[in-house]
């Protein structure tokens, strides 16, 4: 099952998969459809071994998954130091998962919807899934930055050929704004690969010096190089205050971009931040942090204001993702495993939940071609199963026990909650608190608008219930909601020795000016931010937190 | 100067350029006889080109990496800076006769003489790569303009043509004449045109001063006009639009290439030191910012596509030189900064980032000329953004191939530019000239936006109705592929290019004199 070159397989499988869709005549268009489902359904099933590849399953196969495994390390150009490193821990095999599946779900739901240029459409849809995984998989920073940028271009089709109105707009938007991030990025990457001179671009081996270097010169570079960061990620995420192209685009992208671009492409952004930024200059994350909590908090609450405004459906769920995503900054930024394991869980959260419902506004649209909230009403009598679906999401982004998106949240709350005093302390936790109110209401709001009252549009009377392929593809979706809203351990227990790893790095390299007498009277509840010693055998982890009954 | 003025085996050192003069003027024969002018001279003339490329390759790679052959005392080199620069000027017009084997006949102007212009203002180039005394790289740059400019003016029935043709012809005697004035201040000041004697005159503290630096100063103004940079670039755009598109494609690349060899030759391989670099330095840092910040603003208003391209040709050559500003402030040793490995590294990264963006450029830009002129035919001249539209449809792979040149030209990853422009901004970064390298990544933004606007007709635009085009010729289809193919090979995998750019680069320092 574990064979080398296994993430080779996963990155390059849709990408041989668009270049063989390129001899398809072009009328085939079922063939076409059919052919790309099979190659991510491929693509996930050789996927899929990474999930059970967690230490405690394949014991002492794996030194467990707060190194990297299955690593591939091959000559690329060595005129530049850059290589082709491949290579996963906890936090990229699960971003990996929820890429191949949220991947085969977008191709399944575009079957019916996309009838024009479906061949283009099935490529460039191939190709943005390759470009995906590259960033997931890849240790070369140059690597990485190839991935990053080509993954625009498909994108940057599928939503300037088959999106909506103003597609034309909302495209060359999102691509100038992500472009400009990551055109940035890359002087910060210029920056770092020069400063240290060891012509490599291999990120461990940049990480291990950087996060060592104590010397005034690096820290002065690094204020800058952070910022180039975080300036290409926080464009991803989208953070406030860049987060315009954001509701643009997810308005106008096809229903499967949108699920790929809220599930999968934001989360590059976070994951970013987790990958790069923090393990590479860990002592100035801690400048900026404060920061950063500012800016997520305000995105959290700015967000959910936005969307309760909302006319059109599309757009107030696109408006809840800057919420969402708020509250995975503000977990990652809390620098402590708790609050860095929320962050990442929710991301995955973010993705099947807010994925979903982008799934459940297609079916929608597909059916009526409006997304105007005015235009719906009392649709639970005449779409049942469509209501229950529907319904599961909505509590799932809510936060609702049981359900994925509560264990996200939480956990995230848990780690905000001991954020140094020197950095703001609770209230970040307190404020992040209040966009859970704000997001039970505006979700709530949307579903009674849309599913209860008089089904007063006579247009809305003969809609039809799903069809056999959309319960195929909501389904796995309602169950992961559950599964994770239930049984997180596994998900944690991937998470976990990276996370903890992470943590230790971002304790040593704490600045003196935000060290808290606090963190003593709390390492004896067992609830300080891991130590480097006691990283292995922390025994305050998330997922024992919760079965604890949520003793924070 | 050392050795005899001339010995016989100098015409072997001279190889190349002799083989593209003797091949010129052999081209221009069959026209005599031929039934239909051009039908001979013109493949022959292709031929020429390909058989110099493969003389230079051959020389290359039997030439000794640890020495460069000097020929007419001292006064040409062919060193492994210098092919690498023929092999650019050579392949930008192979592909240029591609595009102009396609384009003329349609004009019923195909004619021997246009092709032996053409090899003539390559061998002109080969000159001024090779000169090492300031005289022989002048000589190279008449022969190469003066081609130029019958070149440009070529279709005489076309009044854009001849408006091109008279701009050029102005403008660029004009700069030539600031430039022939700044050497012979040059050599007022040292009393020498030979850059090994002008270098020793300067160590000797036997120049200097006011007549020096003003000399250096008017060579900068008047390469500036040679490669288009802002505030020297007002005549691009004219000249760009009217001449045919093969010449476009030809001086844009090929003649640009060739002066900043000209310039790396001089001011970064001959008189380094500061009373030198103190002048230039500053002075092209303003010019790249200018040209980058200007060309790809002004780019962004045009709707001309041939027109948009001379633009960003501009903003790219405020690109290339933040290489230059890079390899000179190095030069003038300014002090250790923040950066590893400063010192002869970083020389030979800038030179050998000018080196691959030249490369890069020739093919991605000459490439997305090609389209252009693929496009022409009926009523449709193929430069508009509109004559665009719906070309994905109509034609998916020519669409492909533009999709791929202007993907390259935005510096997207996967395609050559990206590699180019990495050179480039990392030799800002590591000279400490971030905020340059913050302006050219500012407006590389920018200029996505207009390349953007091309790909957008082509993918997201109807077809108009009921066009039919010319077919594409055989040739020219060889050209656009092989443009393509090498824009994603040296994006993909870069590294023999980047071994051969930096070979060429480790050879600008290494006569002997040089120290």
């Amino acid at each position: 099952m574990y064979f080398t070159g296994i993430l080779s397989a996963i990155t390059f499988i849709p990408l041989v998969g668009a270049l063989i869709i390129m001899v398809f005549p072009k009328a085939q268009k079922r063939a076409i459809a059919y052919f790309a489902t099979l190659v991510a359904g491929v693509d996930l099933l050789v996927s899929l071994p990474l999930f059970f590849a967690t230490p405690e399953n394949a014991a002492g196969l794996f030194s467990g998954w707060g190194a990297f495994n299955f690593v591939e390390d091959l000559e690329w150009i060595p005129a530049i130091g850059a290589r082709y490193i491949l290579g996963v821990d906890g936090i990229s095999a699960l971003m990996i998962l929820l890429t191949t599946l949220l991947g085969l779900i977008a191709i399944l739901s575009s079957w019916s919807c996309i009838t024009d240029r479906v061949k283009e459409y099935y490529v460039f849809l191939l190709l943005l899934q390759t470009g995906m995984l590259g960033v997931f998989c890849s240790l070369d920073f140059f690597l990485f930055y190839v991935f990053w940028e080509v993954m625009l271009v498909p994108m940057y089709f599928l939503i300037g050929i088959w999106g909506g109105a103003r597609r034309l707009y909302a495209t060359i938007k999102f691509f100038l704004y992500t472009l400009a991030g990551s055109v940035l990025m890359l002087l910060g990457i210029l920056a770092i690969y020069f400063y240290v001179g060891q012509n490599t671009f291999d990120v461990r081996i940049l990480a291990s010096i950087l996060a060592a270097d104590t010397s005034s010169a690096w820290s002065g570079i690094a204020w800058w190089v952070f910022l180039t960061f975080f300036i290409g990620f926080a464009i991803k995420v989208p953070m406030v205050p860049f987060h315009t192209w954001l509701p643009d685009a997810h308005t106008e992208a096809p229903t499967a971009a949108s699920v790929i671009l809220a599930g999968v492409l934001l989360k590059m952004g976070t994951y970013g931040f987790v990958r790069f930024s923090l393990p590479l200059m860990p002592a100035t994350a801690w400048v900026y942090a404060e920061f950063l909590l500012w800016l997520s908090v305000i995105g959290i609450i700015y967000g959910a204001l936005v969307a309760m405004a909302q006319k059109d459906w599309k757009k107030l769920i696109a408006y809840s993702s800057v919420s969402h995503l708020g509250f995975v900054m503000l977990g990652i930024f809390s620098f402590n495993q708790i609050g860095l394991s929320g962050g990442i869980l929710q991301m995955v959260n973010h993705g099947l939940s807010t994925g979903a419902l982008f799934l459940i506004i297609g079916i929608i649209y597909e059916r009526r071609h409006t997304r105007l909230l005015s235009d719906f009403g009392g649709l639970s009598k005449v779409m049942p199963v469509f209501a229950v679906m529907f319904m599961i999401f909505t509590l799932s982004s809510i936060g609702m026990p049981a359900l994925n998106g509560f264990i996200g949240e939480f956990t995230i709350l848990a780690g905000a909650f001991q954020i140094v005093p020197a950095l703001g302390g609770r209230i970040f936790a307190i404020l992040g608190a209040t966009g859970i109110i704000l997001g039970a209401a505006y979700m709530l709001w949307l579903y009674q608008r849309t599913m209860f009252g008089k089904l007063d549009n006579p247009e809305n009377e003969n809609l039809k219930d799903l069809n056999i392929r959309e319960w195929i593809y909501l389904m796995p979706l309602v169950l992961l909601c559950f599964w994770i809203g239930l049984y997180p351990k596994p998900f944690f227990a991937m998470l976990e020795p990276a996370t903890a790893k992470l943590a230790a790095t971002l304790e040593n390299s704490r600045p003196a000016e935000f060290t808290w007498e606090g963190d003593a009277l709390l390492r004896q509840a067992d609830l300080a931010p891991v130590s480097p010693e006691s990283a292995d055998s922390d025994d305050t982890t998330p997922a024992e937190v919760l079965t604890a009954g949520g003793r924070p | 100067m050392p050795g005899p003025v001339f010995q016989p085996a100098d015409l072997l050192t001279l190889g190349p350029s002799l083989a593209l003069v003797i091949g010129a003027t052999l081209v221009l024969m069959p026209d005599l006889w031929a039934r239909r002018r051009g039908a001979v001279s013109a493949p022959l003339a292709l031929l020429v080109a390909v058989a110099t490329l493969a003389l230079v390759v051959s020389i290359w790679v039997r030439s000794d990496p640890a020495a460069a052959p000097t020929a007419f005392g001292g006064s040409f080199v062919l060193d492994r800076f210098a092919l690498y620069f023929d092999v650019v000027f050579l392949i930008s017009a192979i592909l240029a006769m591609g595009i102009s084997l396609h384009l003329l006949p349609q004009d019923d102007a195909q004619t021997g003489e246009y092709y032996a212009l053409i090899l003539f203002a390559t061998a002109g180039m080969m000159f001024m790569t090779s000169g090492l005394d300031l005289l022989v790289i002048w000589l190279g740059l008449e022969l190469m303009t003066l081609s130029s400019y019958v070149l440009c003016g070529y279709l005489r029935s076309s009044r854009r043509s001849s408006e091109a043709a008279l701009k050029y012809f102005l403008l660029g005697s004009f700069s030539t004449g600031i430039l022939l004035y700044g050497m012979s201040l040059i050599y007022g000041a040292t009393g020498s045109t030979y850059l090994p004697a002008i270098r020793g005159a300067l160590d000797a503290g036997r120049a200097g001063g006011g007549l020096f630096s003003l000399g250096v100063v008017l060579m900068v103004a008047g390469f500036g006009f040679k490669v288009a940079a802002v505030p020297f670039h007002q005549w691009v755009p004219d000249v760009y639009q009217g001449a045919p598109t093969g010449i476009t494609a030809f001086i844009s690349t090929a003649g640009k290439a060739a002066a900043l060899a000209a310039m790396l030759r001089i001011f970064a391989g001959g008189l380094w030191g500061s009373q030198v670099t103190d002048v230039w330095v500053p002075l092209l840092v303003v010019l790249a910012a200018a040209s980058m910040i200007l060309g790809n603003v002004t780019a962004l208003l045009q709707t001309s596509v041939k027109r948009m391209l001379a633009y960003s040709s501009i903003g790219h050559v405020g690109y290339i030189l933040m290489g230059l500003v890079a390899v000179g402030s190095q030069l003038t040793g300014s002090g250790a900064g923040a950066m590893a490995g400063r010192g002869d590294d970083l020389y030979r990264f800038g030179v050998a980032s000018v080196l691959i963006y030249t490369l890069v450029y020739t093919f991605t830009n000459v490439g997305a000329l090609a389209v252009v002129a693929a496009l022409r035919g009926r009523g449709l001249s193929g430069e508009d953004i509109e004559d665009f539209a719906g070309l994905a449809r109509r034609r998916p792979m020519l669409a492909f191939a533009m999709l791929v040149f202007l993907l390259s030209l935005a510096g997207i990853p996967a395609t050559a530019g990206f590699i180019g422009k990495w050179y480039l901004f990392g030799a800002a970064i590591r000279a400490d000239m971030a905020w340059l390298a913050v302006i050219g990544v500012a407006m590389s933004v920018v200029s996505a936006y207009y390349y953007l606007r091309v790909v957008v007709a082509m993918y997201m635009r109807p077809a108009p109705e009921g066009e039919e085009q010319e077919p594409v010729s055989g040739v020219l289809t060889a050209t656009v592929v092989m443009a393509m193919g090498f824009t994603l090979l040296i994006g993909v995998f870069p590294q023999p290019f980047l071994d051969l750019a930096a070979q060429g680069a480790a050879h600008l320092r290494m006569l002997p004199w040089q120290g």
